[in-house]
């Protein structure tokens, strides 16, 4: 009885996770599928999860639009991983002080950390401040700084921290650690699930900005992905309406392929990244051992 | 805690200055070369996506560019969907630049920002250092880039002209088929053409089912963007309420409480209810896909000599995106007067920034992007041979993944010449053909009226706040009643008391009076 | 007498210095968090006067004029006739979004920690993070080629059988429910990954003494793993209560960009945001756009600061400051 019992729900928690899956993976699909859909099929045939003309035009036009798009990778790729990394420093130590008791003006400066969350200059200022007092304009390290920290992170870290026993970080002490090596030893290690879980977040967003690059980036050489993929989408736009463009551009390349273009460049943006999570899976699963850490 | 505070203030200045530090380094490697001395670089801003060999091609315009006035032109390209946007953060935290590309549209705020000062007075720095240039321009366009009296920007004035016709398409077929005299329509009232449109489109689409009779879509109204083919024009920006009727030009009035747009609405909701526009052509942004399906009878167009004043026009003989098609033939007709739109010269035009260490080297080359044709054309097509070429049949074909300027070069100069060597012309019929229909637009250029409205700027400080609230009703409700899917006898009203309500008579009351203290000046 | 003072004051000063001493290292881990929050946060945070000024470059954010009166750039929003339907809107879908995503991740964690196949329950995790990795232009062409009236997937199969096409982007309606749905479809996978980090952090000996009481599933989750989680609710609520006016609690692109322009949406569709960014379009104007800014922030504050007044009665603990 018991074991039917435990059966089912098992089974019904699947059936649950099946269903979400398919609505969060079939969308994707749909993109996949209109990306390598001829576009006078999309025309006439309108929208399907199953290409109804395979063409692959749109990619084809996509690489010869941009040749740079390796470099756009790797400007990607860098700014991802460096900035994720720096993130992650900053923000986790920042957010284990404001946990131990010892600061006793950790109140106030969690009040610090939190205000800029309510309000900011805007624009403007910002703007002066990356250019003018900076001077980052057109450098790599401008996409890096602007997501640097996030106050929001910390706020959700601090919690992440506030889980480590103090008898840990106690015995720790009476072992003789100083409480940076402390930190670096015990309270990040313990923290891996957390640390992959923000990272994650924190690499999607430098991943898919492109405002960045477009209000601070000038040379063509230190253009991200996402740039580069949405000012080649803007253009498709543009020459379509531009009755002179597009005669030229349909005349040298058939049909211009701009709903299928739109989905290749989608994919492209999209494909590196969602390997990340693949590759950070094992430190969601580690979760804490506490146990061997006693040891 | 003095100490520590000591402490971590050393650190934050550590910190600042490494910071400060690795900008610097870059900002200086970017700055002027080393080896060639009092070789300026000039910074020019356009709107442009990126171009594939853009390096090499830079590299050749530079040695021209050097040879003939020692400076290195660096063209920054700047994506379309932010490129107001960087500007108006360069202007407004009065970063570094030299020259930009400008226009009264898309958020770019040609007059705002010449009105601020913002931009460089040119007025009398044209005529000495980019004479040609000034020279070869309609006059009339340089009263359309003045604030105040000076001139702030150099029009690119293109090898398309800038005198405005409107008009209406046709599928030629189709009028045969169902034997519509779109001839008539030649010159008559906008309300008079649809109302003889209506028939026509009854007949067509009769024999067609699967055809839609005429383009509707969220983005343009017949119109709310199109004042000429009411007869109208606007008093500052198209968008914001108080243009002008052409017959009687003194009195700013808002151009929805017209009986035209009245009658306009209701002759919208009778072709909704037939079935002669798409039943969700106030939400459809895109109409490309049924453009380029052949799906349309009739269209708006603004190219002209028409079917008429030039039979075998190639703008003219096909409906918009099916020129590779061929399956849908057409037939153009104009019906407005032909005349040079206020905003005409600030569609397209170059500024300089007022704060700029070059004006004078950023004019030069201005007048050099304008007067030396290879440069030009370097720059705008790539290299012969390499990146283009002509086929056997003397067309002109890009070649595949090479340098490509995505058709940007109205941003840069003027692609206008008196002996057509400025834009990429087939070297056979077709070129003589365009080269044909282009002298005529140039000779009505110069004989085109000028809009009355022409060197004014409405300066909207003192009522910003109605005009951002009309902004937001008009761009709710306009498409709505532009496409026929709501009922004007309920909608209008309330569109015209919602307008009313966000302040539309302050806006018609202060264009009025910023309209009359402009002529009476003048 | 006097020994005694002497010597406690001696000895509080001592353990003030000690107490300082051991803040040092702590101050040295976070002086790089707290300064470039200073640097790229607080520095600009100047701007926000912008909202009181008639700002022009020339004269620089401190230089431009005043504005007469102060708060003229403040009038636009509240004398808009929309103002009210915004208002409503924004508060609406911020309560449903806050509501159905915390209930639905808050479930999805504990229904997750229960699968205890790793490349199974790993699979699941994985794909409803997807979304989460779409921006959303890429979710509003994912929606239109859905709902398109002529090409769309859904009305493919509605005409397919013998339906009428649904004009889904002329009907407001609708959009009560698909704006929602789009959000907690994007959002939902990020906070049960992040609910699952939570779970994660749980002390397993707590589960194994629950276990070795005999405790059913729902009486381990009950008196275990929510009372434990009740800490990243509480702060995840607290950051959303300070975004209750900022359109989608702060990321308002979606309701920009799902409804396509498509005027006939906006009573439907339009939060503060998207309604301040549409009409500023025309007129370009910072000064404007922060004074409404401003007025979000303010009431975002002072919502903030009662919320955590409250929690701080009930439960010092988890109160954010």
């Amino acid at each position: 009885m018991l074991l039917r019992k435990l059966h089912f729900s098992t089974l019904a928690i699947h059936l649950i996770f099946i269903a979400l899956s398919l609505a969060c993976i079939a969308p994707l699909l749909l993109v996949v599928s209109i990306s390598f859909t001829g576009e006078h099929s999309l025309m006439l045939d309108g929208y399907h999860f199953w290409p109804q003309k395979f063409s692959t035009a749109a990619y084809k036009y996509v690489f010869s639009g941009a040749s740079s798009i390796l470099n756009a990778y790797g400007v990607t790729i860098f700014v991802t991983a460096v900035g994720t990394l720096l993130h992650l420093l900053i923000t986790s130590m920042l957010s284990y002080s404001l946990t131990r008791p010892e600061v006793t003006h950790r109140k106030a400066l969690t009040f610090f950390v939190y205000l800029p969350v309510l309000f900011n200059g805007g624009l403007v200022p910002q703007y002066i401040l990356l250019t003018r007092i900076l001077h980052l304009k057109d450098t790599i390290w401008v996409l890096i700084i602007v997501y640097l920290v996030s106050t929001v992170n910390v706020l959700i870290m601090k919690n992440f921290f506030r889980t480590i026993p103090d008898s840990l970080i106690e015995s720790a002490r009476i072992d003789g650690s100083g409480e940076i090596r402390t930190f670096f030893r015990i309270a990040l290690p313990l923290s891996k699930p957390s640390l992959a879980t923000i990272g994650l977040f924190v690499a999607i967003a430098y991943w898919n900005d492109w405002m960045t690059a477009s209000l601070y980036i000038e040379s063509p050489k230190l253009r991200p992905l996402q740039y580069l993929l949405q000012s080649l989408m803007n253009n498709i736009g543009y020459l379509q309406s531009n009755a002179q463009a597009s005669q030229s551009m349909e005349s040298a390349i058939g049909m211009l392929p701009s709903e299928g273009a739109r989905m290749a460049t989608c994919v492209l943006a999209i494909g590196p990244i969602i390997l990340l999570y693949p590759l950070l899976q094992k430190y969601f699963e580690k979760g804490l051992t506490i146990g061997a850490v006693k040891e | 805690m003095k100490k520590y505070s000591a402490i971590l203030l050393s650190v934050t200045m550590l910190f600042t200055m490494l910071l400060a530090g690795c900008g610097e380094k870059d900002a200086s490697s970017t700055g002027d070369s080393p080896g060639k001395e009092e070789m300026t670089q000039l910074n020019f801003y356009m709107m442009n996506s990126p171009v594939n060999d853009f390096d090499r091609v830079m590299k050749k315009a530079n040695e021209i560019i050097g040879k003939e006035m020692n400076a290195k032109l660096n063209l920054i390209l700047v994506d379309s969907s932010t490129y107001a946007e960087k500007m108006n953060l360069m202007i407004n935290s009065g970063d570094d630049w030299d020259l930009s590309f400008t226009a009264n549209w898309g958020g770019i705020n040609f007059f705002e920002n010449a009105a601020k000062g913002a931009y460089a007075d040119l007025t009398d720095l044209i005529p000495k250092y980019a004479p040609q240039t000034y020279s070869r321009i309609p006059v009339g366009l340089w009263d359309g880039v003045k604030v105040n009296g000076k001139i702030y920007a150099l029009p690119n004035y293109q090898q398309w002209g800038t005198a405005k016709r409107e008009g209406f398409k046709f599928r030629s077929d189709l009028a045969e088929e169902t034997g519509f005299d779109w001839k008539a329509l030649k010159g008559k009232p906008t309300i008079e053409v649809l109302e003889k449109i209506g028939p026509f489109l009854g007949d067509a689409l009769a024999k067609h089912k699967e055809m839609i009779g005429f383009e509707t879509s969220s983005v343009e109204s017949l119109y709310a963007s199109n004042p000429l083919l009411w007869n109208m024009e606007a008093v500052g920006d198209t968008s914001i309420p108080g243009w002008i009727n052409l017959d009687n030009p003194d009195k700013v009035i808002n151009q929805f409480e017209t009986e035209d747009f009245a009658k306009y609405t209701e002759i919208m909701r009778d072709w909704y209810n037939k079935g002669y526009v798409r039943k969700d052509g106030a939400t459809v942004k895109d109409t490309s896909t049924d453009r380029k399906a052949a799906k349309f009878v009739a269209e708006r167009t603004g190219s002209w000599p028409d079917s008429i004043d030039f039979p075998g026009n190639p703008d003219a003989s096909n409906m918009s995106m099916t020129k590779g098609a061929d399956n849908a033939p057409a037939v153009t007709v104009s019906t407005t007067r032909t005349m040079i739109p206020a905003g005409a010269a600030s569609t397209a035009a170059i500024a300089i920034n007022a704060d700029s260490k070059h004006i004078d080297k950023a004019l030069q080359l201005v007048e050099l992007l304008n007067t030396n044709d290879d440069l030009y054309k370097l720059i705008t097509l790539g290299e012969e041979g390499v990146d283009y070429k002509y086929d056997e049949n003397g067309k002109f074909t890009m070649i595949e993944g090479k340098y490509n300027f995505n058709f940007n070069e109205w941003q840069i100069g003027q692609s206008y010449s008196p002996d057509f060597n400025r834009a990429a012309y087939d070297k056979n019929k077709d070129g003589d053909i365009q080269k044909k229909t282009q002298t005529m637009v140039f000779d009505a250029d110069k004989t085109a009226e000028i809009s009355p409205v022409t060197g004014f700027v409405f300066d909207p400080t003192p009522i910003k706040t109605q005009v951002a609230n009309c902004a937001a009703v008009a761009s709710e409700m306009i498409p709505a009643l532009s496409s026929g899917s709501i009922d004007p006898a309920k909608a209008l009203p309330e569109f015209l008391k919602r307008l009313k309500t966000a302040g539309v008579d302050d806006i018609i009351k202060e264009k009025q009076a910023q309209y009359d203290a402009w002529k009476a000046k003048k | 007498m006097n020994a005694i003072t002497n010597s406690s004051r001696k000895s509080k000063s001592y353990r003030t210095l000690r107490s300082a001493r051991r803040q040092v290292p702590f101050y040295f881990m976070m002086a790089p968090g707290l300064i470039f929050i200073t640097i790229l946060f607080y520095i600009p945070m100047a701007g926000v006067i912008i909202a009181f000024k008639d700002y022009s470059a020339r004269d620089g954010i401190f230089g431009s004029p005043w504005m007469d009166p102060l708060f003229k750039n403040f009038e636009f929003f509240f004398k808009s006739d929309a103002a009210r339907t915004v208002t409503f809107n924004t508060l609406f879908y911020n309560l449903l979004e806050a509501i159905t995503v915390t209930l639905c991740a808050l479930a999805l964690a504990i229904l997750l920690s229960e699968v205890k196949n790793k490349v199974v329950s790993a699979t699941y995790k994985g794909s409803i993070l997807l979304p989460t990795f779409l921006s959303w232009i890429v979710i509003q062409y994912i929606l239109f080629s859905m709902l398109s009236v002529d090409r769309g997937i859904v009305n493919n199969v509605i005409t397919g059988n013998g339906g009428e096409a649904v004009y889904w982007y002329s009907e407001p309606s609708y959009w009560r429910f698909i704006l929602p749905i789009a959000y907690l479809w994007k959002n939902v996978g990020y906070y049960s990954v992040l609910y699952v980090a939570a779970i994660a952090g749980i002390n397993p000996d707590y589960y194994e003494a629950a276990q070795l009481d005999g405790a059913s599933n729902w009486q381990r989750i009950k008196h275990i793993t929510l009372p434990l989680l009740k800490p990243t609710i509480i702060v995840l609520s607290l950051l959303w209560v300070g975004k209750l006016f900022n359109g989608g609690l702060g990321d308002w692109n979606g309701f920009y960009t799902l409804p396509n322009d498509s005027g006939a949406l906006y009573p439907a569709t339009d939060v503060i945001d998207t309604l301040v960014f549409r009409s500023l379009k025309k007129v370009n104007d910072y000064g404007m756009a922060s004074a409404v800014g401003l007025y979000q922030s303010v009431v975002g504050f002072f919502l903030v600061l009662i919320s955590n007044y409250i929690i701080k009665k009930k439960d010092p603990d988890s109160a954010l400051f």
